[in-house]
């Protein structure tokens, strides 16, 4: 019997999180973990887009050596915000908040976060940070570097310096109270049967960046609000008008600063074992391995904020040992990606969207990881640092990794979100648009920073031989741009024109797959138990495909 | 919930006792660190008792009064890993101690500027009075150093 | 708040919506449990966020040992040790609170808490008191600062910057705390099921109370007994 186009509208659309309450409020004073994640989405999405911007005005700039598009000191201005807008509003809270928020609490099998209003006041209080940096963007920006180094900041920079550090200073808040909220939810909310040794990798991944945040955020929190007590009141200890130390400056923000960037990337390290085990439909490589450490690398990453300090004046033993303890860092990481290939071999690897940009993910972070260990090491570091060297290395590590890894995992749970496909061959096509764009917009900056280009510097009219190699760079940020952009475009368009997912599209394993697309409010309609292990792939034969334009291949023999 | 300890249904009552002797043990450190402070020890052994002190009153209020001592593993480690970490803080202090003598502790933090020069009553050396920055060739220490 | 999350989860888990439990958890225990873990997790950021000043304290005392030494005397042992005796009964009048809440006695609880506060308010009227000697003596570091007799311009004035920042984050603590104590007094006194069937809300804001009484037990040392 066929339904007519009525009877089809009069079928009431099965309840979830989405649509059971419609009203503006109940989304503004929802406690739910999924709608507090879509609006961090909707948010972050916005920060990025300014961001992208700023970096876009940038790479303008620089493609003349003698360029007036932008004022020396609007220039300042600009890759701050590009800087503070990036670190603080995008890469520090985009998994956490987004993915984190939604997946956690169902990847263990709770109804929700353990505080759920402690979330949505940490999604506000994001939201309020965010005003006040774009209250003082209005009222001149500010021109300190993402960094706020003192004595500039605190004493002679002509900006809103107070205004952007509050922001900042609040941001850390709401990214301190998400991180308690994961880990007393990792710890007491997991269904029975969950032990730690069944929990996914992408939980294990965000406890230890809820360790890093809780260890680390505070301090500089503090750090940053004694900038601006010291720039407001001149009661202060960084300042040397005062009598105080610039260089405690950089040694307390680096000891948060530099565990921020694996608040950045560990979560990345966990969507990127969760797309690897579902698209290579194996059971990871060592799961121990990589749960610990994802852990070593968080505790690790407290003891080598020094290598950013080698030549600002710290005791030449203490960057020996921190150069020393850098190098060491490098081993749990090139665990994971050791893990991440055995996992993948003799897989049945299907090279959907997300599995194209976990594969980008492994290239870009090796690139990314062994060029930080040329800054690692003292010696070469005194030649590269403050060079486009470093800003190359960086954004490898932080847009090659964490961004492609996010989009990845964006692509890869948005059935899951929304309950809609996107078009699978534009993604496809798109990921690859971003991979070749990414590239070409920092290869060159690696040589740049090799042939002397230092950073945050308006003009190069110096050495115009260097023009070259920016021209390239812009160009590359163009492609980028696009490949940016169109995720927004049809992941927009698949949420009404999207077909309809089924609870598990990839025929992947997990907890987060077994309820409903999109999930009821309150994820499960019963206590799940969980009896098998996980990534548990040994019985792949009747796997469904949910992609239209995924033809299953013959299983290769002996591929088990 | 198989991974849960059942802390809350049979969680330990203190004795109103033990807290009563647990407060006046902390009068009585507090009394006693404040004599201390009065009885020149030789060397920094002031300092040594003050912090012994202080520590033994942290380690009560948080034992006792907080109740770590009554608690699960979990709270325990989570009493620990803040203070742990605080000391890994003080490991910036390391870079202090170890510098060379250039910019070496209990000199100067910076070369250009001859902060102990000033004291209260006391001309202070020529200087540009709007960013009290004194230039490297009026700074005789640095003069010093340099060899000149 | 998230009454329609709450009133979904009521259909399912119709028989433990009731009392203090929230709908996220499966039984009161478990809840308790969460609340601890939780509590305990901001404590020890509330650690690291007190551990960076405590680092720049010991980094300038080192630096400007004697200033510190000749300045710690503009502040008054008596003071510092009345309000150290007046935070630590606050602490121990606070876990007898916890206590008569664990056997659910609420006049008990009340009357502990009522000390408490007072206890509060007294710290921060001492408190208040030595601010204003010392804006007095024109001991706030800034353009008006006058260096104790003997001691370099930028060593005192450390001093007094470290001193104002620390207290400073320390009453902004003792503050926080008061607003706590008196929304849980006003808790108890209606008889609110949240507090009266549970007793970790009160344990966690005797918890965040110790928690203050604990820095201000390092501050009082370093501060008020500065040896030479």
């Amino acid at each position: 019997m066929s339904l007519t186009a009525t009877q089809v509208e009069a079928i009431p659309e099965k309840k979830n999180y989405l649509n059971h309450d419609h009203t503006i409020w109940s989304w503004l004073s929802t406690g739910d973990h999924k709608r507090i994640a879509i609006m961090y989405l909707f948010t972050v999405s916005i920060f990025f887009f300014m961001g992208s911007i700023m970096a876009g005005l940038i790479r303008l700039q620089l493609i003349s050596p003698n360029s007036t598009l932008l004022e020396a000191e609007t220039y300042n201005k600009v890759f701050s915000a590009h800087g503070i807008i990036m670190v603080f509003f995008f890469l520090l809270v985009v998994i956490p908040a987004i993915l984190g928020n939604f997946l956690l609490p169902i990847m263990i099998g709770a109804r929700d976060l353990a505080f759920p209003r402690l979330n949505l006041l940490s999604y506000y209080l994001y939201l309020a940070a965010g005003v006040l940096f774009l209250t003082g963007q209005c009222f001149g920006g500010v021109d300190t570097g993402w960094t706020f180094y003192t004595p500039y900041s605190s004493m002679y920079s002509n900006s809103q310096v107070a205004l952007t550090i509050t922001a900042v200073f609040i941001a850390g808040f709401s990214s301190i109270f998400t991180g308690l909220n994961f880990i007393a939810t990792v710890h007491k909310m997991r269904a029975p049967g969950m032990t730690w040794f069944r929990l996914p990798l992408f939980v294990w991944a965000m406890y230890a960046t809820s360790i890093v945040i809780m260890l680390g955020t505070p301090v500089v929190a503090i750090t940053l609000m004694m900038v601006v007590v010291e720039r407001t009141t001149h009661i202060g200890i960084f300042s040397p008008d005062l009598g105080g130390d610039p260089v405690l400056f950089e040694h307390l923000f680096w000891f948060y600063s530099h565990p921020a960037v694996y608040i950045m990337i560990l979560p990345a390290f966990g969507v990127q074992s969760e797309l690897i085990c579902a698209f290579s439909r194996r059971r990871i490589f060592g799961y121990h391995f990589v749960a610990f450490s994802t852990l070593a690398i968080a505790l690790l990453g407290f003891f080598v904020w020094g290598h950013h300090m080698f030549v600002s004046g710290q005791s030449m033993y203490q960057g020996v040992i921190f150069s020393l303890i850098t190098f060491l860092i490098a081993v749990p990481s090139a665990i994971k990606i050791f893990n991440w290939m055995a996992t993948m071999y003799k897989g049945h690897i299907r090279l959907q969207t997300p599995m194209i940009y976990a594969i980008s993910f492994m290239g870009l972070f090796v690139i990314g990881g062994l060029t930080g260990l040329f800054l690692a090491s003292m010696g070469t570091d005194i030649h590269l640092t403050a060079t486009y060297f470093v800003v190359a290395h960086f954004h490898y590590v932080m847009v090659g990794g964490t961004v492609t890894a996010f989009l990845g995992g964006l692509h890869y749970w948005w059935p899951k979100m929304f309950g809609r496909l996107y078009p699978e061959t534009l993604a496809k096509y798109t990921a690859i648009i971003v991979f070749v764009g990414f590239n070409v917009t920092f290869f060159p900056q690696f040589i740049l920073g090799f042939l002397g280009m230092p950073r945050r510097y308006a003009y190069y009219y110096y050495y115009p031989e260097l023009q070259p190699y920016h021209i390239m760079s812009s160009l590359g940020a163009s492609v980028l741009a696009i490949g940016l952009l169109l995720p927004v475009l049809y992941l927009t368009w698949s949420l009404k024109y999207g077909p309809k997912a089924s609870d598990s599209p990839w025929g992947a394993h997990g907890l987060e797959w077994q309820t409903q697309s999109p999930p009821i409010p309150q994820n499960f309609e019963t206590r799940p138990i969980v009896t098998d292990d996980v990534y548990d792939y040994s019985d792949d034969e009747n796997e469904v495909y949910d992609q239209p334009d995924v033809k299953q291949k013959p299983t290769p023999a002996g591929a088990h | 919930m198989a991974n849960h300890s059942p802390v809350g249904s049979q969680h330990h009552i203190v004795p109103v006792k033990t807290y009563l002797v647990t407060w006046l043990i902390l009068l009585v450190l507090m009394s006693a660190t404040i004599a201390a402070s009065y009885v020149q020890l030789p060397g920094v052994g002031n300092n040594i008792v003050a912090l012994i002190i202080a520590t033994i009153k942290a380690v009560l209020v948080v034992m006792v009064f907080m109740g770590v001592k009554y608690s699960t593993k979990l709270v325990k480690i989570w009493a620990m890993i803040g203070f742990i970490w605080v000391t890994f803080i003080f490991g910036i202090l390391i870079d202090y101690a170890t510098r060379i003598p250039v910019s070496g502790f209990n000199s100067d933090f910076s070369t250009t500027v001859p902060r102990k020069a000033e004291v209260a009553g006391q001309p202070s050396p020529p200087q540009d009075q709007s960013t009290g920055y004194v230039a490297p060739t009026d700074n005789p220490k640095l003069k010093a150093q340099l060899g000149q | 708040m998230a009454t329609n999350i709450q009133e979904a989860a009521l259909e399912v888990h119709d028989d433990h919506h009731h009392g203090p439990l929230k709908h996220q958890y499966e039984d009161i225990d478990q809840q308790n449990e969460t609340y601890i873990v939780g509590m305990w997790s901001f404590l020890v950021t509330e650690v690291m966020f007190f551990g960076a000043l405590f680092l720049g304290y010991v980094l300038m005392r080192w630096e400007y040992s004697n200033d510190f030494y000749i300045s710690h005397f503009q502040t008054e042992v008596f003071w510092g040790g009345l309000n150290t005796t007046v935070l630590l009964s606050s602490s121990f009048s606070m876990a007898l609170a916890v206590h008569f809440a664990q056997l659910k006695e609420p006049k008990k609880v009340i009357a502990g808490l009522c000390v408490t506060l007072l206890g509060a308010f007294c710290f921060l009227g001492v408190k208040s008191h030595e601010y204003l000697v010392k804006i007095a003596d024109h001991h706030v570091p800034g353009p008006s600062f006058i260096p104790p007799a003997g001691t370099t311009h930028n060593g005192s004035q450390m001093f007094f910057s470290l001193y104002f920042m620390m207290t400073g984050l320390h009453g902004i603590h003792v503050i926080i705390g008061a607003i706590c104590i008196t929304t849980l007094i006003i808790l108890w006194a209606k008889r609110k099921p949240v507090v009266t069937e549970d007793y970790v809300p009160t344990e966690m804001v005797g918890l965040y109370w110790h928690f203050v009484d604990l820095v201000w037990i390092f501050l009082f040392p370093l501060f008020y007994l500065i040896p030479k």
